[in-house]
């Protein structure tokens, strides 16, 4: 099965382009089309950010990363849940 | 409407071979107003020219694109949406689409706040924006009815950004909703680049600030056209203004059941796939207008005078 994903930092008003508020993926798979969040429960979860993004939202910058780059911001998120339980 | 359009050059002009090949043109013999003059002329029929061509052939597109649409449609079936609805077993929680929620304090504190937006966008900014207006008779706001965004849609935004940012509250993060409140202004075709540097200069001096750079989009390919974000710097309040000519609205109208679609988490990702190829498709069509894709922000002398 063909997939091919790009992974994305989220930028809000937040947070800056070193420390992003999030990572979104947008997965590409045999003529589909999906982006999901890793959100602070832990789990990867549809998201519409980037196709609002596209039709215009100013809300939030997206940064295309590398796969290791968007591992990072995941292992961040994930400490974070940790601290703050 | 057909432009009565002069040829490629009115002047007469003598064959090569002509004996009059070497005699001036009618050109030379014109005093140098009366040629500017000739060529503001040409000037501003070809431009006229050029947008009519354009128009006509974005016309031409729209029946065709909205048959793509209709095909679509009858090859993906889409249920109902019956609308958000409050949470079964939980009195005064919000539930939307696709699993999103709003516990009821949340919720609580979203109607509350939404209240406070509509206030401030019907008695300061849509009055400071029908003002502008007023300025240029050349370009107006389109689909002023839905200046203020509706309160379900404004749910599923909050639903989805405390996903990203679960320490901030429900207000923190609707706060930061750049078109709670938004007005689009269209533009002739080729007034478009001095009508929104126009717009630009009038925001500015009504007091208003651009809270982010402008986005431009017209060289993207699911849409085209330039959306910003303002804030009333007294009460704090942002806003949206997009700038569009009728063809990018008018296809912005055209894709916006797809749009509807794709954001849905229900929709397969199958289907999400040819939706984005079906907005595309309507991006390719619409006309560019010159200079648009160089509009940046305003530069800062030009706004401070």
């Amino acid at each position: 099965m063909a997939e091919d994903i790009t992974y994305y930092a989220i930028v809000d008003d937040f947070s800056s382009r070193d420390e992003p508020a999030g990572v979104l993926r947008r997965i590409r798979r045999d003529g589909g089309l999906r982006d999901e969040l890793f959100g602070r429960d832990l789990e990867w979860k549809f998201s519409s950010l980037l196709y609002s993004a596209e039709r215009g939202d100013t809300q939030y910058k997206f940064h295309p990363v590398t796969e290791k780059e968007a591992m990072q911001i995941v292992d961040r998120i994930r400490r974070d849940a940790a601290a703050s339980d | 409407m057909p432009i009565d359009r002069p040829a490629e050059d009115d002047t007469p002009r003598a064959s090569p071979e002509s004996p009059a090949a070497d005699t001036p043109s009618v050109a030379e013999h014109e005093t140098p107003d009366r040629v500017a003059c000739a060529l503001k002329y040409r000037e501003t029929v070809d431009a006229a020219y050029r947008e009519y061509q354009d128009a006509r052939e974005w016309d031409e597109a729209v029946p065709l694109l909205r048959e793509a649409w209709e095909n679509h449609e009858k090859r993906w079936t889409y249920p109902e949406r019956t609308g958000p609805a409050v949470h079964p077993e939980v009195p005064g929680a919000w539930r939307g689409d696709g699993g999103r929620y709003l516990a009821p304090d949340a919720n609580a504190e979203v109607v509350h706040s939404c209240a406070r937006i509509r206030e401030v966008g019907e008695t300061v900014i849509t009055p400071a924006m029908r003002r502008i207006e007023a300025e240029d008779p050349d370009r107006h706001l389109a689909g002023l009815e839905y200046r203020l965004k509706g309160e379900d849609r404004l749910k599923e935004k909050v639903s989805e950004r405390l996903q990203l940012r679960p320490e901030l509250s429900p207000d923190q993060v609707l706060s930061a909703v750049p078109d709670a409140v938004r007005f689009t202004f269209v533009y002739p075709e080729e007034r478009y680049a001095e009508g929104v540097r126009g717009d630009l200069t009038r925001l500015h001096a009504k007091g208003f600030e651009l809270a982010d750079p402008l986005k431009n989009s017209w060289m993207d390919e699911q849409y085209k056209g330039i959306n910003s974000r303002w804030r009333n710097s007294e009460s704090g309040q942002l806003f949206e203004v997009q700038f569009h000519t009728r063809a990018s609205f008018e296809a912005k109208q055209l894709t916006h059941p797809a749009y509807e679609r794709i954001r849905n988490p229900e929709t397969s990702d199958d289907e999400r796939a040819e939706l984005e190829n079906l907005q595309r498709q309507v991006g390719e069509k619409i006309p560019i207008p010159p200079g648009a894709a160089e509009i940046e922000d305003h530069p800062r002398e030009e706004r401070d005078g």
